[in-house]
């Protein structure tokens, strides 16, 4: 048999204590300021991501721009000697201007405003609305007012 | 006017407006002038079409559709009975020629498919004068220098001339008066002069 001897050592009081309460910790002592970093990283990744989201749909709002000037201009080139206006409202790029629906109307509004193109069978496609008195139809300039009003009543332009 | 194709001893523009050749084939080989700046459509200021032209009018955009002006005592139907209907009442009556009679105006009315696209109006020289959509006026020498079968958007779709209405040139004389006497009164009060425009919506 094995003996075994063990050295008798006698505890000091200050070990015990050293035992039962170890020294705090580097995360113990910075509890506080870690807790602050928490708070802080947290609001920097919602502070990010609302960045991101601002970039995303401000990118999309430009590309939305972009696609109807160049529609636009394309259609106004395509179409500049048709007199018939089922002709001007049936060509293609009219038609991808209709399709891109409500979003579009802020730049047809505008564009109505300051190029005076032909966008009332445009808008009153997408909107299904003559906002106009049905007087007023085929005066232009009242329609355009119209339309216009109408518009800034909507906040769109 | 200085022009790319000017030849000696004539006054033929030959490269003046190369958008209204590319997109009718004829035109250059047939001969033309420019006579106007370019419109635009409404609600551009001053905007006018090829049927108001036509008509002796420059202050209209006029066509069968929707919330644009159309004469009340035709239907608003994109047909070749309801241009004539429209011009029957200006005092034109449907003819069988071009051919240039001294007593009388004459314009053409262009049609594709059975669909009425374009008008044209006579001079009193023989030659032609259009408003090609929202482009500029021009004087072509021929009626056929707009003859155009497309394909659109790249080539103009006019289709050929197919019907020839002509007026008394004292009818003429006399609508012309009575269309002047409008447009002042509409210039002053814009209700009055939409009366003759904004029905049969």
């Amino acid at each position: 048999m094995l003996a075994c001897t063990l050295p008798n050592i006698e505890p000091e009081a200050g070990d015990i204590k050293e035992w039962h309460e170890p020294a705090p910790s580097w995360a113990m002592l910075h509890r506080a300021d870690i807790d602050e970093l928490k708070v802080a990283e947290r609001a920097f990744a919602r502070a990010l991501a609302a960045a991101h989201r601002r970039t995303t749909t401000g990118s999309r709002i430009q590309d939305l721009k972009s696609h109807f000037v160049r529609l636009a201009d394309e259609w106004s080139q395509e179409t500049g000697h048709i007199s018939s206006a089922s002709d001007l409202i049936g060509n293609a790029k009219y038609q991808q201007i209709i399709q891109l629906g409500w979003p579009a109307i802020p730049y047809l509004l505008d564009d109505l405003e300051h190029n005076k193109r032909f966008w009332f069978p445009a808008l009153a496609a997408i909107t299904g609305l003559r906002p106009f008195d049905s007087s007023d139809a085929s005066n232009y300039q009242r329609m355009t007012e119209a339309w216009l009003r109408w518009g800034r009543r909507k906040g769109l332009i | 006017m200085a022009a790319l194709g000017e030849t000696e001893g004539t006054n033929i523009i030959l490269a003046a407006l190369p958008q209204l050749e590319y997109s009718f084939g004829k035109l250059a080989a047939a001969g033309y002038e420019k006579t106007s700046e370019r419109t635009g459509y409404p609600p551009s200021l001053g905007s006018y079409n090829c049927i108001a032209w036509a008509a002796d009018d420059a202050h209209h955009f006029m066509w069968p559709a929707p919330d644009l002006e159309w004469p009340f005592w035709s239907p608003r139907i994109e047909s070749r009975a309801a241009f004539v209907a429209a011009f029957k009442w200006l005092g034109y009556r449907v003819c069988n020629n071009s051919r240039v009679e001294f007593w009388f105006h004459k314009v053409a009315l262009y049609e594709l498919a059975g669909s009425p696209k374009h008008m044209a109006r006579q001079l009193r020289d023989g030659t032609w004068t259009s408003k090609c959509g929202g482009a500029e006026d021009i004087t072509h020498y021929t009626l056929d220098a707009l003859e155009s079968y497309g394909p659109s958007p790249a080539k103009g779709e006019y289709g050929r001339a197919e019907i020839y209405m002509k007026r008394f040139i004292l009818v003429s004389w006399a609508v012309q008066f009575l269309q002047w006497l409008e447009w002042k009164l509409e210039s002053a009060w814009p209700h009055l002069g939409f009366l003759i425009w904004r029905k049969r919506q």
